[in-house]
């Protein structure tokens, strides 16, 4: 009954990544012209390259820290507000979760657009507009280097606030109502009843939140394909302000066709979101609560 | 019985079979991916109907591949050995794709030297990989670099079309103090290597030299990267992020007064604009005692190594050099906003659709224009040097600093 699974599996899970890791140590264009351009072994050099030679690759790795930092942890403490501030069952707030959990619904696509309008330059931007009716200058969002990556923080703050918040709600839902009562008897004010009962029951579902947005952040790719491209053959934008890891990966793999090169950034994005996972897990002391 | 009926059944399906003529022999299908939009590749298929008339028995299909993943998919199509029979890309595919071994040489095929002598030798130069003597790309369509403007705007501040660096800042200052909302608009190649190759080669500078020896960084460098910066920081060119695709409507609304962009915006001009006279395209502005270098990018066109029509396809590439051909495709382009600008610069007289003076424009910069280097590593040096320009132009690092970082990134992948 298995077999078909395990067959599929095996044949677009586990090989491509096997065939990635052994690509990610060769030079390889998938054409391997033995006269022209010869593929084969360069042992360690894509991956020398990408930590000693290639500046790119290092500002991609900056933007995305950046990035990642400022993304996971403000959709953290939005998701958390929310649903402390929505946590109570009322008709109003039920119409205020499914209002905020839309965006996660959207196609990403779709709001990466819409943003552009709202970030536009040239003052038919939605903001700039809202800045010429103060009588402010335009602004150049899409085009100031400092502005980048704290826009697109914005943005996957407002498209991924409504996810945590259903899973902060459900982790608050699922705490006993007696521990506040207890609290509540001993005279904790709501303060201390949330940083002592509240958060730290909520750890588990922060550690799942923690992890599933840093993996979630560390592959952000639409809104930089789409709102900072380049005009001739590159991605990343003005100064490679937006240029980040998977977007890298994609100019590396899919526009210059150095499939070994690429493989070997997926590589070190892998080992980079396994050793943040681990340690994320490590400090929130939650191995026995996620078993 | 049963068994009877099913030896019938299968001897008369083996008859059928061996009865019918293969699908070779009624036709020879020859496929073609168009890099592109839409509207070109019906250009390409009226070139196809013209081929297929004149070989009966011969089908082409034309189909569109686009730019974002167009290299990619060829890639894809010459690892598995599968796909079309030509392709037409950009014009440093043919380098790039044939070093890799996807391309078949156009030379024993009779394509290199049937069109070498009928496009500008520089053109053709430029695609073919410095040091190669093989032909993987022979150039399809052109795309040239032009500067626009509208005529009243320039009649009502006084200003006649400038021809040399200095006519044109002075124009632009004009502009600017008339109170036109951007003076100066950099459409194609936006504060990248692209837009800022006019004005090197219009000051007699270069990329690189004849030998492939980097010069970029040289004195005519640094005084065509500093002019680039007077775009900017003088006369209000948007950047990227802030600038989109409205040169004509913006021209039109006399909102910008000099735009930069390649020919294509020609053709919407034309076909989107009809009630819009006053539009005129001259070539980009040179440096004293230096000719008028435009930009020149376009397609070239391509056999795939593993065709096994190479000859047909070969012949197809030939077809495309007939100026009835050019004008069949011209006839559909002016319809669907893509006329298709031959490399064969005669062939331009055949664009009914244009202006004389922007006739003229195309054909005299069709002469002197530059296509992108064929040196070794410039494909993969295009974003190092870009990311230098913006580093002069935006973030204040010295232009003989940022051309030397340029050139040294240049080196490096040679």
């Amino acid at each position: 009954m298995l077999a078909p699974f395990v067959l599929l599996f095996v044949a677009f899970s586990i090989y491509p990544i096997f065939a990635s890791f052994r690509l990610s140590f060769m030079r390889y264009n998938a054409i391997c012209d033995e006269e022209l351009s010869p593929c084969g072994s360069v042992r360690f050099g894509n991956y020398y390259r990408l930590f000693f030679e290639d500046d790119r690759f290092h500002k991609a790795l900056l933007n995305t820290s950046y990035y990642v930092v400022g993304a996971v942890s403000l959709t953290i403490i939005a998701s958390l507000m929310l649903a402390i501030a929505l946590q109570a069952d009322t008709k109003s707030n039920r119409i205020l979760r499914v209002v905020f959990f839309l965006p996660s619904v959207t196609s990403s696509i779709a709001t990466v657009l819409v943003w552009g309008w709202v970030f536009r330059g040239d003052g038919v931007g939605l903001l700039n507009g809202v800045l010429a009716a103060m009588g402010i200058s335009p602004v150049e969002w899409l085009a100031t280097p400092a502005l980048a990556v704290p826009i697109l923080v914005l943005m996957s703050v407002w498209g991924g606030a409504g996810y945590g918040m259903i899973l902060f709600l459900a982790g608050i839902n699922s705490i006993p109502t007696y521990y506040y009562e207890a609290a509540m008897i001993d005279g904790a004010n709501p303060r201390q009843r949330f940083r002592y009962i509240t958060l730290p029951l909520l750890k588990p579902v922060m550690t799942y939140v923690g992890i599933t947005s840093i993996i979630g952040a560390f592959q952000i790719f639409e809104g930089v394909y789409l709102l900072f491209p380049t005009s001739v053959g590159s991605v990343g934008g003005l100064q490679d302000m937006a240029l980040m890891l998977v977007p890298y990966l994609y100019d590396q793999g899919f526009i210059h066709f150095r499939l070994g090169y690429a493989s070997a950034i997926a590589w070190v994005l892998f080992g980079i979101i396994f050793i943040i996972s681990l340690i994320n897990l490590k400090l929130s002391k939650s191995f026995e609560d996620l078993r | 019985m049963k068994r009877l009926g099913a030896i019938a059944i299968t001897l008369m399906m083996a008859v059928g079979v061996l009865m019918a003529p293969p699908a070779s022999a009624a036709t020879k299908n020859l496929v073609v991916w168009a890099t592109g939009d839409d509207a070109s590749t019906k250009v390409t298929q009226a070139a196809a109907k013209v081929f297929m008339r004149q070989n009966p028995g011969v089908k082409v299909t034309v189909q569109t591949i686009g730019w974002g993943d167009g290299y990619a998919k060829v890639l894809a199509a010459a690892a598995a050995r599968k796909g079309p029979d030509v392709i037409t890309g950009g014009l440093s595919w043919g380098i790039s794709l044939g070093q890799k071994g996807a391309l078949a040489d156009l030379r024993p095929l009779g394509v290199a030297s049937f069109v070498q002598p009928k496009v500008p030798s520089q053109i053709y130069r430029s695609l073919i990989a410095y040091g190669s003597s093989k032909v993987y790309a022979v150039p399809y369509d052109l795309t040239l670099m032009m500067m626009f403007y509208d005529k009243t705007v320039f009649a009502d501040n006084g200003i006649a079309a400038p021809k040399t660096i200095a006519e044109f800042n002075a124009a632009a200052q004009k502009l600017k103090d008339a109170g036109i909302q951007v003076p100066v608009y950099n459409e194609w190649g936006n504060a990248d290597w692209l837009g800022w190759f006019n004005w090197l080669y219009s000051s007699g500078g270069s990329l690189y030299d004849a030998k492939c020896k980097v010069t970029i960084n040289n004195s005519k460098g640094v005084s065509a990267l500093n002019q680039y910066k007077k775009l900017y920081s003088d006369f209000g060119a948007p950047k990227p992020g802030v600038a989109d695709w409205s040169m004509n409507d913006n021209l039109k609304n006399k909102k910008y007064g000099i735009g930069f962009s390649g020919n294509f915006q020609a053709s919407s001009l034309y076909t989107y604009y009809r009630d819009y006279k006053n539009w005129n395209a001259i070539p980009v502005p040179a440096a004293p005692g230096a000719k008028s270098v435009s930009f020149i990018g376009g397609r070239g066109i391509s056999v795939m190594k593993y065709s096994t029509k190479k000859a047909l396809a070969a012949k197809f590439i030939r077809s495309l050099y007939d100026v009835n051909t050019v004008t069949a495709m011209n006839s559909v382009g002016t319809v669907e906003n893509s006329i298709f600008l031959s490399p064969v610069i005669k062939f331009a007289d055949s664009i009914a659709s244009y202006p004389s003076s922007v006739l003229k424009t195309i054909k005299s910069q069709l002469a002197t224009a530059q296509g992108p280097p064929n040196c070794i590593g410039w494909e993969d040096s295009q974003a190092d040097v870009t990311k230098e320009i913006q580093a002069f132009l935006f973030d204040g690092k010295s232009a003989q600093a940022a051309l030397d970082a340029a050139a040294a990134a240049m080196k490096s992948r040679q």
